[in-house]
C-alpha cells in the first residue's frame, strides 16, 4: 500500500512538474508573414504603437492595405486578406507578452533609452517566417541584469505595479 | 530508494529540458536612431531606407520591381527622373498622400498588387519634404546637360 502511495505521490509530483515547465505549443500566424521581405523598414512603420505606446502592437488591415492591393503570396493570405471586406480583420497572433503585473514600455525603452528592437527580440526581422515562439527569453532576470549593466532603475516599483 | 532515485532523474530530466527549451536571454544592447544628418538630401535618404522604399523603387531609385498590369510599363516606375513628371509640391503631395488607385494596363485584367503607400500614416510634412530633396537629387548628372 505504501509503495503505491509514493508511486502516485511522484507520478503527481512529475506531472505537476511537467506543467510547470512545459514547452508552450507553436504560435501560428494567420497567414505566413516574411518579415525578410520588409525587413529592411523600420520595426516601427508597422509595428506603430513602438514609439508612442506601451504595446508595439501588430498592424492593422489598413497598413499592410496601403502598399498591398490583392493578397501577397503568402500561405493563407488569401482567406484572411481583408480586401475582399468579407475577412474578418487579420488575427494576428501576440508572440511576447509579460505578465499581468509587470507594466512594461516599448516607448520608455526605444524612444527614451535608444534600444534597437534586436536588443531584446533578436533577428526577427531577418526570419522569413513568422516566429513560433519567441525568439528570446523576456524574463526578470532579462530585465534586471539589463537595467543594472545599463544602470537604469532597478526598483520593483519600476515595473511592477 | 531505487524509486526515489528514478523519480529524481525524472525531475532533472525535465527541468533541463526546460532549460535547454528556452529561447536565449539576450545579453547585447543595440542602439537605435544614427545621429539626424544636418543636410535635407541626407536626411531625405535616411527616410528612403527606414521607410522602406527601396523595397519597390530599389536602392537607388532606378529599379522598380514588377507590378503586373500596372499602367507605368506593368512595373513600379524608376524615381530617379521624378523632376521630369512633378514639381517639388507635386511630389510633396503625392509622397504624403500616396496613389492607392493604380492605372491598370489592361482595363479587363486584375489589379496591380502593388500600391504606393502615403506617408505610412507617420511621415510628417517636414520629413516628407525632406525625401522629396532627395528624390530631387537622383536625377543623373548626365541628364542634365543638352545631349541633343
Amino acid at each position: 500500500m505504501k509503495a503505491l502511495i509514493r508511486f502516485a505521490i511522484v507520478t503527481l509530483g512529475v506531472a505537476a512538474l511537467w506543467l510547470l515547465v512545459r514547452p508552450r505549443p507553436p504560435i501560428k500566424q494567420p497567414l505566413d508573414f516574411d518579415h525578410a521581405k520588409h525587413g529592411r523598414m523600420e520595426c516601427v512603420v508597422c509595428h506603430r504603437g513602438v514609439e508612442t505606446a506601451a504595446r508595439a502592437g501588430y498592424p492593422a488591415d489598413a497598413v499592410c492595405l496601403e502598399c498591398h492591393a490583392t493578397p501577397p503570396r503568402a500561405n493563407g493570405a488569401d482567406a484572411v486578406w481583408p480586401a475582399a471586406r468579407t475577412a474578418p480583420r487579420i488575427a494576428w497572433v501576440r508572440v511576447n507578452r509579460v505578465p499581468d503585473h509587470v507594466f512594461f514600455s516599448h516607448r520608455r525603452h526605444v524612444v527614451l533609452a535608444n534600444l534597437d528592437c534586436v536588443s531584446c527580440h533578436g533577428e526577427v526581422g531577418k526570419r522569413s517566417t513568422p516566429p513560433a515562439a519567441p525568439a528570446t527569453r523576456l524574463d526578470m532576470n532579462t530585465c534586471e541584469s539589463c537595467h543594472e549593466r545599463e544602470n537604469a532603475n532597478n526598483d520593483c516599483a519600476a515595473c511592477h505595479l | 530508494m531505487k524509486r526515489a532515485a528514478f523519480a529524481g532523474v525524472i525531475v532533472v530530466v525535465v527541468v533541463n529540458a526546460f532549460i535547454l527549451n528556452r529561447p536565449p536571454q539576450p545579453r547585447r544592447i543595440y542602439r537605435s536612431g544614427a545621429a539626424v544628418p544636418s543636410n535635407a538630401i541626407e536626411r531625405g535618404q535616411l527616410i528612403y531606407a527606414q521607410y522602406g522604399c527601396a523595397l519597390c523603387h530599389g536602392d537607388d531609385g532606378r529599379s522598380g520591381i514588377a507590378n503586373p498590369n500596372s499602367e507605368t510599363d506593368e512595373k513600379i516606375p524608376p524615381i530617379v527622373f521624378v523632376q521630369e513628371g512633378y514639381t517639388k509640391p507635386e511630389l510633396l503631395t503625392y509622397v504624403l498622400k500616396g496613389n492607392q488607385e493604380i492605372g491598370k494596363e489592361r482595363a479587363d485584367g486584375s489589379a496591380p498588387p502593388y500600391r504606393m503607400p502615403g506617408g505610412l500614416g507617420r511621415l510628417n510634412r517636414n520629413e516628407a519634404g525632406d525625401l522629396v530633396e532627395y528624390l530631387w537629387s537622383l536625377y543623373p548628372e548626365d541628364e542634365k546637360t543638352d545631349k541633343w
